[in-house]
């Protein structure tokens, strides 16, 4: 087991661990009961029970345990039971249920390795007895046999208010400015709530959320009259603190409580009602219900609902009233959204929880509309509502269908919207091409497709704020650059506090912990002294503290995290603190504080304790972490690095030299090594994957980064250690072109193997009537002279070439018992590697001797041929343009003939020197029998990885620079140049000629314009547009033109009357001798009719012209 | 400029150097590049050797495919020394194969133990009769040291095939290619101009000394009276780092480096299947051979 490898896939797995143990209880507990009426009566409906079982399937009317790669196989879902049950209760406040039932919610998908999979805490010996990887980390979900990862998203941190200048925010009404705050509050279940602050022109601020999709706002001033039962008074001297010379302040906060005042509304009570009474006629609350407990309702679900406590949620909205009239007088400045520090991540089970507290919802409701429909008919009035209750759960859909769409599709079907900016692309497809591309599906995160969309690039931007926590190097070019970003391989994200039992028994002590160490708790007095710091505890105000003190407090609570002995200061907190500045648009100062889960954090080391300490993004802001030991300044830096290669993503830290190179071209390398045709895995016999590369002649780079052994890289490698020659030999290395010795190839440098799986399911396309009932088999034998190409099961020999049009597999079809041949369709010859037979889905198991649903699994040959792709470890791809004979290729005097040719012009403008010193360092490797740590930041300007590695060349003999002197392999003669010459790791990338060759003679043609059609797969030609047309037309060559756009596409001799010009006035008739003419019959005359050719799309253009009543007359001479 | 006397009547000469096992260092001398690449290129790439080039696969349910195998099975080095007996498959008078043009061999291996074995080329018995001299350069000596492993087998797998090797040369696949390494360099000829060495203090004699790569040159700073040697001229590889260092001591004519145009020093190193000796001398018949045929063709043609 390799622990490295395990934490980078960590965080889905713990959040999926905390769905399971801990979500799916809280969300029972926090769904809402559903009232309707019933004769007169009132009723209540609720889930109360929710259970979750291990996968299981049955198999002979026994339960047997669900292993992941069964479901892998037999491309089937991995799932496991869900089960619950549905009260019925008479009366709104009744606890006593009058009829309970039991509800099959169908089968919930189960994460590979977490706390609910058969795999987690197997050794590496068991997981390969259950078919899976030595390696195995799980962390995605079996859909049909599909593997599928809920992608990292990023949101915005939760319960921390957030000041923004959102132009759009001023149509949301008259007055609305850009001014606001927004807070994306997280209930303790992962389900959120984003309210908005707005500022009103004139002063005053309004509270925005929405309900059922629609916006609604309150007065805020109303608001904290409905929080706390208080004075206006008192709401003055909480909004102020005592700085009465802010004028600014005073004056907005004076005309806030006058005008937002209601008539005869003061009290706490008073407020609720008359907020209750707004809301009723929105709610589906019962009628008896009265306005305060509507308006209590309304408050506790869609206002601060991270805090539970009024006077908490009371304080939180104080603390933002102050924040947001501080950045409208320009004191404290906005925050920005898009860094980091404002960030945390959204994972698969927290969208599963939200998903299920709707789809409970949903369920209820349905549930009560078919249960009151039924008593729409008449003649049914009278029947039993506990047996008509009973009845409607049972028909009700299955919940687990839900959430397999959710897997299957990555759409989210919802009411709510979740609070959640998009609908699809939640989920990907964990694409198993090689164990790179693999692992970075996990550390992937996402901005969210809503930014995909946006013009503005300042989203895409790279951060500071980020560093140590987001890769720099590893994001894709184009259009999701900068919005798909990965995650440091040293970053992790935490926890929630119910998984960690330090987390949860520390977070009541943190409140008593502060107030002995200089904070004033909240509730001591209503003024402070405006200058003094609000310290919050993950979005709840739990005090006040001097400046000064706040400084130390904040120097001494890191110091207790990094030493981890303090109970009240677990290791996972994060101490955000923005000191007050006079600096224009800082930040609002205060001490934040954060327990919560799903935040980015990193381990860094604190110069007091000397000891390893997580940080996060916000806190990072304001703090001095050095480097490396040397940039340390006594007195100011107080943390430093693990490593300098801390800030890189696992891809990025496995370039060599990766400090050497231009930055574009360590990019380009995250994305090569995605594309490489690797070792996805070696369980290559259990796993029937569409598509499965196979490299096969494969080795550990000699020169290899620390996190290649770190991580296991070389338990899954994907090249191969190349002799290369940097020179400009034969032409045929021009323009990225690169030669490969042909002996080398014969020796097998770059051979590798496609496999592809093929389900043939017989019953296909077939009625319900019509299935299972067709079987494979061959009764003709002895007579069909097929027995070279099937097995007498009827089934394809498994090891046997197929080619193109060969028999295939044969079946007897049912209607007449007869044997049909079906040929291979592919287009390119492969090796039957196996023949899987499957079972139906159900898993009940069918008489081998009646199969009709196979997996084929075909194996093909790719060994490179000219025009594959290749590339080094440095952005350097090339094609493959010519095999070269041994003898032709320059060898040095030692007799050294390169694998690889590269043209040096290759060079000067990629500028990657990183691959010129890996491929100094590879021959020193190769020539000392060692391998070279290249892990980038270990040379500097006095001590050069040039003298590094020319010295072990000299050592052995060899120029220093890498040179050697060589000698023409056709001529003899010796080269007037040195040439550089070395050894450099060589990945072949997927594209391959063979995948995409396209050629075309005569083939299909369009039905409507007889011209070609489009598409390699149909066989369709590649497209002669506009600007080869002009090309043509430059070089004068309109024969060659007459012969493209023609002759060879949608030629055709039409009959026109030279009479009226017309072509369709044209008919045949039969004339007196029976023979056929044709004839015009606008001119009645048969002897005007002439044929021209032209191209056919032209008759298509005279018949859209006359359906818009414009005649076309050809004049033909 | 005109040739001397001894330039128009000169004669190749050949020199061996040393004969290992595997490897034989000679010089040729007194001719030209053409006629040393037109060996070396022979000697890499026209010089017959047996391979295995056909296998029948019976059984494989080992973790290698059929194609991965039999091209390993291709690249195992035959002892080839009786290839002058074997016709080319295309030559033959037989209709497909024949003892004449192939050598069959068997290879069947279960694996029944707990712990995986190898199979290695040791586990290829010949089945042909006529000739049991083409073996596994491996299976020559009785330790089983070198032997060159094909694939592993755990419980209950199994190989089980029939291949076939057959004569060719190295231009159709590298296979069949006898030799691994197989080259020339001119031989330097490094004169120091001692009185410029004198001018150099003992420092940088020492430094200067200390540039070569390779260590050409011998200078002992404890023995005064020896001046700067070429100790090992035949090491130069025209690096130029003397040329280099005597530039930045500003004394370029400190060394000359030269390259005899006419004597070539040859390294052949033999993958096994053929003595490296038998390489060069089965490369010469070879280019005899061609020159025979053109002037067979030629007189033919005169008639």
């Amino acid at each position: 087991m390799s622990e490295e490898l395990k934490s980078l896939i960590q965080p889905h797995i713990d959040s999926f661990d905390f769905f399971t143990d801990h979500g799916i209880d809280l969300i029972l507990k926090s769904n809402e009961p559903l009232y309707f009426e019933h004769k007169e009566r009132q009723y209540k409906i609720k889930f109360t029970q929710l259970k979750l079982g291990k996968p299981v399937h049955n198999f002979k009317e026994k339960e047997v345990r669900f292993y992941p790669n069964e479901a892998r196989e037999a491309g089937v879902t991995y799932d496991a039971p869900f089960k619950g049950e549905v009260s019925l209760y008479e009366g709104v406040d009744s606890d006593e249920p009058i009829h309970k039932v039991d509800v099959d919610l169908g089968r919930m998908p189960i994460m590979v390795k977490s706390r609910f999979c058969h795999l987690n805490g197997l050794s590496s010996e068991e997981l390969i007895e259950k078919r899976e990887e030595e390696l195995e980390q799980g962390g995605y979900f079996i859909v049909n046999g599909n593997e599928k990862v809920v992608r990292m998203l990023v949101m915005t941190k939760a319960n921390h208010p957030v000041a923004l200048h959102r132009k759009a925010w001023t149509n949301r009404g008259p007055g609305y400015t850009k001014f606001g705050i927004t807070i994306r509050c997280v209930r303790p279940d992962r389900t959120s709530i984003t309210n908005n602050l707005h500022y009103i022109s004139d002063g005053q601020i309004t509270l925005r959320f929405l309900y059922r999709r629609q916006e609604f706002f309150l007065p805020a001033t109303l608001l904290l009259k409905a929080l706390k039962d208080t004075t206006e008074r008192e709401i003055y001297e909480n909004l102020v603190q005592g700085d009465n010379e802010n004028t600014f302040l005073t004056d907005r906060v004076e005309l806030s409580l006058r005008e937002q005042k209601i008539n005869n509304i003061n009290t706490q009570e008073e407020v609720l009602d008359y907020i209750g009474s707004r809301f009723r006629a929105r709610s589906q609350l019962p009628s008896s219900f009265s306005n305060t407990q509507i308006g209590q309702w309304f408050i506790d679900s869609y206002v601060f609902v991270h805090l539970p406590n009024y006077k908490d949620k009371y304080n939180l909205l104080v603390l933002m009233i102050q924040k947001l009239y501080s950045m409208v007088a320009g004191k404290s400045g906005t925050d920005n959204i898009d860094s980091a520090a404002f960030h945390e991540v959204l994972l698969a089970g927290q969208i599963f929880g939200s998903i299920l507290g709707e789809k409970l919802t949903e369920y209820l409701e349905s549930t009560r509309s078919f249960t009151l429909k039924h008593f729409e008919d008449k003649k049914k009035e009278n029947d039993k509502l506990e047996n008509v209750f009973k009845k409607t759960v049972e028909k009700n859909f299955k919940i687990g269908d839900r959430f397999n769409y959710f897997l299957a599709t990555g759409n989210l079907r919802s009411n709510s919207g979740l609070d959640l900016q998009q609908t699809s692309g939640f989920v990907v497809i964990a694409d198993k091409l090689n164990f790179l591309r693999f692992i970075s599906h996990f550390r992937s995160i996402h901005r969210g497709a809503f930014f995909a969309t946006m013009k503005t690039t300042s989203i895409r931007k790279l951060m500071p704020e980020s560093w140590g926590f987001l890769c720099p190097v590893h994001t894709p070019d184009g259009a999701p650059c900068g919005l798909l970003n990965h995650l440091t391989s040293a970053c992790l994200v935490t926890v929630d506090p119910l998984q960690d039992q330090k987390v949860l028994k520390a977070r009541p002590l943190i409140p008593s912990f502060l107030a002995t160490h200089g904070m004033l708790p909240i509730d001591m007095t209503t003024v402070f002294s405006h200058q003094y710091l609000t310290i919050t505890l993950d979005g709840c105000v739990i005090g006040k503290i001097e400046q000064k003190a706040g400084e130390e407090l904040v120097t001494m609570l890191r110091y207790l995290r990094s030493v981890g002995t303090e109970p009240a200061i677990p290791k996972t907190i994060e101490i955000s603190y923005s000191p007050p500045s006079s600096v224009e648009n800082s930040q609002y100062p205060g001490i934040s504080l954060f327990t919560s889960g799903a935040r980015f954090m990193r381990p860094v080391i604190n110069l007091t304790s000397g000891k390893e300490e997580l940080i996060g993004p916000q806190e990072q802001l304001y703090m001095e972490i050095a480097v490396v030991p040397n940039e340390v300044i006594k007195g100011v830096t107080t943390h430093i690095e693990t490593s300098p290669t801390a800030m890189f993503s696992l891809l990025a830290n496995l370039t060599p030299f990766s400090d050497y190179n231009q930055s574009p071209r360590n990019m380009y390398q995250c994305q090569m090594a995605k594309q490489t045709m690797g070792t996805p895995l070696h369980s290559y016999p259990f796993r029937t994957d569409n598509k499965l590369y196979k490299i096969q002649n494969i080795q550990k780079p000699i020169v290899h980064t620390k996190n290649q052994f770190k991580y296991r890289v070389n338990d899954y490698a994907h090249g191969c250690n190349a002799v290369i020659a940097v020179i400009s030999n034969t032409g045929y290395d021009m323009e990225d072109a690169m030669i490969i010795n042909k002996s080398a190839y014969e020796r097998g440098f770059g051979h590798g193997s496609v496999y592809k799986n093929e389900y043939i399911d017989l019953d296909e396309g077939l009625s319900r009537f019509e299935s299972k009932k067709t079987f494979f088999g061959r009764p003709n034998s002895s007579v069909d002279n097929l027995g070279d190409f099937i097995d007498v099961d009827g089934l394809p020999f498994v090891g046997r070439l197929i080619k193109p049009g060969e028999p295939y597999y044969t079946y007897i079809r049912p209607s007449d018992g007869k044997q049909v041949v079906k040929d291979y369709k592919g287009k390119e010859e492969a090796y039957i590697e196996e023949v899987r037979i499957l079972f139906a889905s159900g898993g009940t198991g069918r008489e081998p001797s009646k199969i009709n649903n196979i997996c084929v699994k075909l194996r093909y040959n790719r060994n490179p041929v000219i025009g594959d792709k290749f590339s080094s470890r440095h952005g350097q791809k090339g094609v493959l343009s010519q095999l070269w004979p041994e003898v032709n290729m320059p060898f040095t005097e030692s007799g050294m003939k390169p694998d690889v040719i590269i043209n040096p012009n290759a060079f000067p403008s990629r500028m990657t020197i990183g691959m010129l010193v890996e491929i100094l360092a590879g021959k020193a490797g190769a020539i000392h029998g060692k391998f070279q740590d290249a892990t980038a930041f270990q040379f500097d300007e006095k001590n050069t990885a040039i003298d590094f590695f020319g010295e072990q060349l000299s050592k052995s003999g060899f120029n220093r620079f890498g040179n050697e002197t060589m000698y023409s392999g056709t001529t003899g003669k010796e080269f007037e140049a040195e040439i550089f010459f070395g050894v450099c790791y060589y990945q072949r990338l997927r594209h391959m000629v063979k995948d995409k060759y396209q050629v075309r003679a005569l083939g299909k043609v369009n039905a409507l314009t007889r011209q070609p059609i489009k598409g390699r797969k149909v066989g369709g030609g590649i497209r002669f547009g506009e600007m080869e047309r002009d090309s043509l037309l430059a070089h004068g060559a309109s024969f060659c033109l007459n012969d493209r756009l023609m002759k060879s596409s949608d030629f055709a001799k039409i009959k026109v009357c030279k009479l009226c010009g017309s072509t369709l006035t044209i008919y045949s008739k039969k004339d007196y001798s029976n023979q056929t003419v044709s004839e015009c019959k606008a001119c009645k005359s048969t002897d005007s009719i002439s044929i021209v050719s032209i191209p056919y799309v032209f008759t298509y253009l005279v018949a859209e012209l006359a359906a818009v009543n414009i005649t076309m007359k050809l004049t033909v001479n | 400029m005109s040739l001397s006397v001894t330039q128009l009547t000169r004669q190749p000469e050949l020199d061996i150097l040393e004969i290992k096992n595997e490897s034989i260092v000679f010089t040729l001398s007194n001719t030209d590049i053409s006629v040393a690449n037109a060996l070396r290129r022979v000697m890499i790439a026209e010089v017959p050797t047996m391979s295995i080039d056909l296998v029948e696969f019976e059984a494989n349910n080992s973790v290698l495919c059929d194609e991965f195998i039999a091209h390993r099975l291709g690249l195992i080095p035959l002892v080839s020394d009786n290839v002058d007996k074997f016709n080319y498959t295309r030559d033959c008078s037989c209709s497909e194969r024949c003892d004449q043009c192939s050598v069959e061999f068997k290879l069947n291996v279960k694996c029944s133990n707990q712990r995986p074995i190898d199979v290695t080329s040791s586990d290829l018995i010949v089945v042909s009769n006529n000739n049991n001299s083409v073996i596994p350069v491996s299976s020559q000596t009785t330790e089983r040291t070198d032997e060159i492993p094909i694939v592993k087998l755990r419980q209950g797998q199994e190989l089980r095939l029939r291949a076939i090797a057959k004569k060719g040369v190295g231009k159709e696949h590298a296979k069949w290619s006898p030799s691994c390494i197989a080259t020339y360099q001119f031989q330097p000829i490094v004169t120091i101009n001692q009185n410029r060495m004198d001018e150099l203090s003992d420092k940088q004699k020492e430094e200067w000394v200390g540039s070569c790569p390779t260590k050409v040159f011998g200078y002992s700073p404890h023995n005064q009276s020896q001046p700067v040697s070429v100790d090992e001229p035949m090491r130069c590889m025209y690096c130029l780092e003397c040329k280099k260092k005597a530039e930045a001591f500003g004394k370029p004519d400190l060394i000359s480096i030269e390259q005899k145009q006419d004597k070539f020093i040859f390294t052949v190193e033999s993958s096994g299947s053929l003595k490296p000796e038998d390489i060069v001398l089965s490369a010469i018949q070879i280019i005899k051979a061609k020159l025979n045929s053109i002037q067979t063709q030629l007189s033919e043609g005169m008639i």
